[in-house]
């Protein structure tokens, strides 16, 4: 089974809500866009300016339909992930069931909790020399 | 789960803040292209930047309850960050 970072949860669609309502509360979602010669640029809640020409002429992505535009340090990735190995403290209980992603490569086992990625989106990983984005 | 990988460069993603249909637009420190998971495309594709048309690959990964997993793969480690 795959398990896609396709949707977001209720949890990041209410922090994102609060986030934008904070820093513009007279319009939530809507992302400010600039018409420049052919060109599309949306400007997020810190003022960075973002590209989404391509993604409008190639990918059909309405620049309008860009949400929220809290900037890019709001959520911030895991960039230094630590494991725990069987029987070190903390190590969660056998029978706890909370939800995990887990997957292997280059022959190590890992699990992440969902809660864990859904605050940070991102865990960027290294297996064996292997670079991976763990996304949720 | 992707790659993050491209032309012998590693990158490093993080969500932008962005969000197109209720998914995390995502990019990239290094260049800050945008990276999307297009439906019915398998991994990210970039939709935006030095690196736009191309994908990062995407790893097989499972949801599941951790006492499923635990009993499956008995050696699993954790992630442990607790301070970010």
């Amino acid at each position: 089974m795959k398990a896609a970072s396709k949707s977001m949860s209720i949890f990041w669609v209410a922090t994102l809500f609060s986030l934008a309502c904070t820093t513009a509360p007279e319009g939530v979602a809507e992302p400010n866009v600039e018409e420049e010669n052919d060109r599309f640029i949306i400007v997020d809640r810190t003022g960075k300016r973002w590209d989404v020409s391509h993604a409008f002429q190639k990918y059909q992505m309405n620049p309008s339909e860009f949400q929220f535009g809290v900037g890019p340090n709001a959520i911030r990735p895991i960039l230094n992930p630590r494991h725990l190995e069987p029987g070190q403290s903390g190590y969660p209980a056998d029978h706890s069931t909370f939800l995990i992603l887990g997957t292997t490569l280059e022959e190590e086992t890992r699990s992440y909790s969902i809660d864990k990625l859904t605050f940070h989106e991102v865990a960027d990983e290294k297996f064996g020399e292997v670079h991976v984005a763990v996304a949720y | 789960m992707y790659s993050r990988e491209i032309d012998g460069e590693v990158l490093t993603l993080a969500a932008s803040g962005w969000t197109y249909d209720y998914t995390f637009v995502l990019y990239d420190f290094e260049t800050e292209s945008l990276w999307y998971h297009l439906e019915g495309q398998d991994g990210l594709t970039c939709i935006g930047g030095l690196y736009k048309d191309r994908t990062l690959p995407e790893f097989e990964s499972t949801k599941t309850r951790w006492n499923q997993w635990k009993a499956d793969h008995p050696q699993t480690t954790f992630l442990n960050n607790t301070s970010e």
